[in-house]
């Protein structure tokens, strides 16, 4: 997977480039080679568990980090390139950043904390206070200038940190984990306020995040990172709907997966090909193949699809009602309100589903369940494919 | 033994038992005979007298004037005192040493915890636990290994300078107020260490990271960001390096005394001297509680202010900053301070005592454990001193650590709404100089049995020390929180079951630290021992000044010995590995 790949991309060369980013920390490699473009007024989200190396990316192009190989360029700068021994400083690389523990200097006030990035480039003092207003405004703390930073709540503080980001109108603005320290409620709301503002300023950024939601919501690319690689780029609807690896699947939200081989291959003609899977136990599953080459019978693949693609009950609505249609019985049931996850036993298989909340799912009763052919994803399994990936990046 | 000092203890200390009358005062009388209560109450009210005494004593006799017997209520001490030229002189000594080893020690701690928090210099762990050193060693033994090292003429580093340099042999002359600048600063500086080291761990880095993002180079960013989140940290070093410097004894005896030249602390113990003027020496005393008092609302005032002084963090690591070539200049400071403090006085002290005469040059052909045998085995006074140290030390710091643990439990878990209140008066005696405490005890306690006995030795160093013991003990059950205490009586352990089981275990550390600390203290005081002491309560401090007229050699050997506790109870307390130095 690479950049070439990504969707909506223009032949004009992107604002934003990473190339070739390689850096171990302690003889473990953390980055194996990172490629990827940022267009013009776009945000790009790099998603990933934890230790995935999204973080050191970002802290790269904030100059905050050195990568040992690879190259970086903002605009028409290049602030790093490990061959031509270019490593720009932090301060001239002229990005904003907002960090994970906001770093607001406890020391200053809040006026102080927005100003500084004015102050520093020596803005005159008139200025610094209109700029510093208006971006307080902007984010919603109109009037709170003159507070000590260590006066403010938690989504204060990174309103803070976020205007402090913006003061400058910086080239680039870089997002590490910002909401992962809010409590559920505000962050939601933070999300939606961080929306509207990147939309109406139209800033460049690239945005860190272990949370899918927060990619999909605030990205027009979604660059999913595992072990220091990038495992697949897309704009956020097609990656919801249409992983590119097992890795990428699970992580947002295939949470049914199951090793199975091809037992029927379709004709190969126009894509989609259609497949039929046996599983395990010999349970069979129709779906669709859309990698390049065709699939043939008896090839070992992975198949996977959200428990909320489940439809329970007897009598499943859709088109092709007889197809995936299968009868187990309920292992366990969680019931959450609106809805209620459950583990349904059938053969030796296990899989998730999610019901409506009023629904009886009591342990043990009988129950039929399908999955739309189209809601199922097909994987080869295949050593080989993950060096190939490498090297493509 | 325990139990006597208890009962006496008691017996001086104790409130007078409340009238009960009707059933008020029962219920009263029944919430606060529960140990829960009455315990840490003891050891409250034990520490307030032992705060209040001293300072009431020395403020009545500082008002009292005229031939013992027929004192009489004036201010005429005072008025003596500010017409007498060699107070001023004194006065003036004092403010300069402190002041002075203050910025030097600041200079040493700053850069050091720099050196080991932030940078690549090779060698930080090692230093890390160097540099702590000196906080362990005895500033007075210090101060008489410098003499050997730098007395004009005859001090070891001299002779190197005449004998290889051809320089002049009083080079370096440590008698005079450099040399009590010098040693002070040495000694002090592992406090600043100590109080920046942890903040420098545990400081952000993006806070700095903010900082270069947005546009500060790295000048800027230590100026705006680094040294205004250090500063309340450096500030409160700094104050407690000036009000001990300041109020030390041990150093100015030995290296100023010598030459005529005063501090306030040697002023005091000369007033004391026969003959005695104890109206004068009380009213310096007085003019220094308030010095004190005032110091301690300061620091109050200015930490309350200021709330970030603790710059909070989840065990943060901060980056470390390549040094590049200056790291062989960072290791250098590193070593010559290591060198200065700890290698060289001991490399002198241990030459000194194996000489069976010092001439200021080792006689390697010529040396011997003669002196070590002698004040080990021969020497009456190093014997009782030896004796009489180890006594005290060992009972001291048992008691300290009870009253200091049966105090915090008070001060943590107190329902009293005069907690805070309470725990700035009982930190008092931190500030105040061994030698004026020691006067405010023995002016109190001169005409009762226990004068020239070792337990007013031992009531003046637990009233000058026991707040050590008990803030170390406070913060690691201030660390520890109610709720493990809650959950065991929830679960039906008493309170004393729950202390047993659950309290004493969790805090052991901080107990066995603060342990060690005033053993280490109590091995090592001079101050506030040196008008307390008499024939046959002598401690190894003592015995050194007043061997330190007659013999090097076994000064230096009774000074090894007493590095040689030091040092094991350093090395167990680094085992430990305690947190009541970073409180």
């Amino acid at each position: 997977m690479s950049a070439r790949d990504a969707p909506g991309r223009d032949d004009a060369p992107a604002f934003v480039e990473v190339a070739g980013l390689r850096k171990s920390f302690d003889g473990t490699m953390a980055l194996q080679g990172v490629s990827f473009e940022v267009a013009l007024g776009t945000t790009v989200s790099l998603l990933g568990p934890s230790g995935c190396g999204k973080t050191t990316v970002l802290r790269s192009i904030a100059g905050l980090e050195t990568p040992e190989a690879g190259r970086i360029r903002i605009g028409d700068t290049m602030v790093f390139d490990s061959r031509r021994r270019v490593n720009l400083a932090s301060e001239k690389r002229q990005v904003g950043m907002v960090f994970q523990s906001y770093a607001v200097w406890p020391h200053m006030t809040v006026a102080e904390n927005v100003g500084f990035p004015l102050k520093i480039r020596r803005v005159a003092a008139a200025e610094i206070g209109a700029r510093v207003a208006d971006v307080l405004a902007l984010v919603g703390l109109e009037g709170l200038g003159r507070r000590p930073a260590t006066n403010l709540s938690g989504g204060q503080q990174q309103r803070v940190a976020l205007a402090r980001a913006l003061v400058h109108e910086p080239r680039l603005v870089l997002f590490d984990e910002p909401l992962s320290n809010l409590d559920a409620k505000l962050r939601d709301q933070m999300r939606t306020e961080l929306k509207l503002l990147q939309d109406r300023l139209g800033f460049t950024a690239v945005y860190v995040t272990h949370d899918q939601e927060e990619a999909l919501a605030l990205s027009d690319n979604v660059v999913v990172m595992n072990h220091g690689l990038v495992e697949g780029m897309a704009a956020p609807r097609e990656l919801f709907a249409r992983p590119t690896t097992p890795f990428v699947a699970n992580f947002l939200g295939f949470d049914n997966m199951f090793q199975g081989e091809v037992s029927d291959a379709g004709e190969a003609g126009g894509a989609p090909q259609p497949v039929e899977v046996t599983l395990g136990d010999g349970v069979r599953l129709r779906s669709y193949w859309r990698g390049g080459e065709p699939l043939r019978k008896g090839a070992p693949v992975m198949l996977a699809f959200r428990s909320e693609s489940v439809n329970l009950g007897s009598g499943a609505s859709g088109s092709d009602a007889s197809v995936n249609r299968f009868e187990g019985s309920v292992e366990a049931s969680v019931y959450l309100g609106t809805y209620q996850d459950c583990l349904i036993r059938t053969g030796d298989l296990r899989v998730r589903a999610v019901g409506p909340g009023d629904s009886v799912l009591e342990p043990g009763a009988r129950i039929h369940f399908c999955v739309r052919p189209e809601d199922c994803i097909v994987f080869v399994r295949d050593p080989s494919r993950e060096t190939q990936e490498r090297e493509d990046v | 033994m325990k139990s006597a000092q208890g009962l006496q203890a008691s017996r001086h200390f104790a409130p007078a038992a409340p009238s009960v009358s009707g059933s008020r005062g029962r219920a009263w009388a029944q919430r606060v005979l529960t140990p829960q209560i009455s315990l840490p109450g003891i050891a409250v009210l034990t520490g307030l007298a032992l705060v209040a005494t001293p300072f009431i004593a020395t403020v009545v006799r500082s008002a009292l004037s005229g031939p013992e017997g027929d004192l009489v209520l004036s201010l005429r001490n005072f008025a003596a005192l500010f017409q007498d030229q060699r107070f001023y002189s004194a006065l003036g000594i004092t403010v300069v040493t402190g002041l002075a080893a203050t910025i030097l020690s600041c200079f040493f701690g700053l850069a050091l915890a720099w050196i080991v928090a932030r940078t690549d210099t090779p060698g930080r762990s090692w230093f890390d636990t160097l540099n702590l050193v000196p906080f362990f060693l005895s500033p007075f033994v210090g101060a008489v290994s410098w003499t050997y090292l730098a007395a004009p003429n005859a001090g070891l580093l001299n002779t190197v300078v005449s004998r290889y340099f051809s320089g002049p042999a009083d080079f370096l002359n440590i008698f005079s107020v450099g040399g009590v600048i010098w040693v002070l600063a040495l000694f002090y500086t592992p406090y600043v260490y100590l109080f920046l080291i942890g903040p420098m761990r545990r400081m952000d880095p993006a806070l700095e990271d903010a900082a270069r993002v947005h546009g500060a180079g790295f000048g800027h960013m230590v100026r705006h960001v680094t040294a205004p989140l250090m500063l309340p940290a450096l500030l409160s070093g700094a104050l407690i390096v000036f009000v001990t410097s300041a109020g030390l004894f041990d150093v100015p005896l030995a290296l100023a005394s010598p030459r005529a030249i005063n501090t306030i602390p040697t002023t005091v113990y000369s007033m004391v001297q026969y003959p005695s003027d104890y109206g004068k020496a009380a009213a310096i005393g007085v003019m220094v509680m308030a010095v004190t008092v005032f110091f301690a609302l300061a620091q109050r005032a200015y930490l309350s202010r200021r709330s970030y002084a603790t710059v909070t963090g989840k065990g943060y690591r901060p980056r470390t900053i390549q040094l590049g070539r200056w790291r062989y200049a960072a290791l250098a400071l590193e070593l010559f301070y290591v060198t200065c403090g700890v290698v060289l006085p001991m490399l002198a002290l241990i030459f000194v005592s194996l000489s069976t005469l010092w001439t200021g040059w080792p006689d390697f052909a010529r040396m011997s454990l003669a002196n070590f045998d002698h004040v080990l085995f021969n020497h009456d006074l190093a014997r009782r001193a030896l004796k009489n140290s180890l006594i005290i030390a060992v009972l001291g710091a048992t008691i300290g650590v009870l009253l200091g643990t049966l105090q915090s439990y008070y001060l943590q878990r107190g329902r009293g709404r005069l907690r805070t209140a309470m725990d700035s008066v009982l930190s008092l005696p931190l500030g105040i100089p061994g030698i004026i405490l020691g006067l405010g005890i023995l002016i109190f306690l001169i005409r009762t049995p226990l004068y020239a006995t070792l337990w007013i030795i031992l009531i003046a160093y637990i009233a000058r020390f026991l707040p050590l013991a008990t803030r170390g003990i406070s913060a690691m059950l201030l660390a520890l929180g109610g709720d493990l205490e809650e959950s065991a009586r929830a679960s039906g352990a008493s309170w004393a079951q729950t202390v047993r089981v659950i309290v004493l275990p969790l805090i052991k550390p901080a107990l066995v630290a603060a342990w060690l600390m005033l053993f280490v203290i109590f091995i090592r005081e001079l101050g506030a021992t040196i008008l307390l002491y008499a024939q046959g309560t002598e401690t190894i401090s003592v015995a050194m000044v007043i061997l330190g007229e007659q013999n090097f050699g076994h000064v230096a050997a009774l000074a090894l010995v007493q590095t040689l506790m030091l040092v094991a109870a350093f090395m167990l307390f680094r085992l430990t590995r305690s947190s009541i130095l970073e409180s």
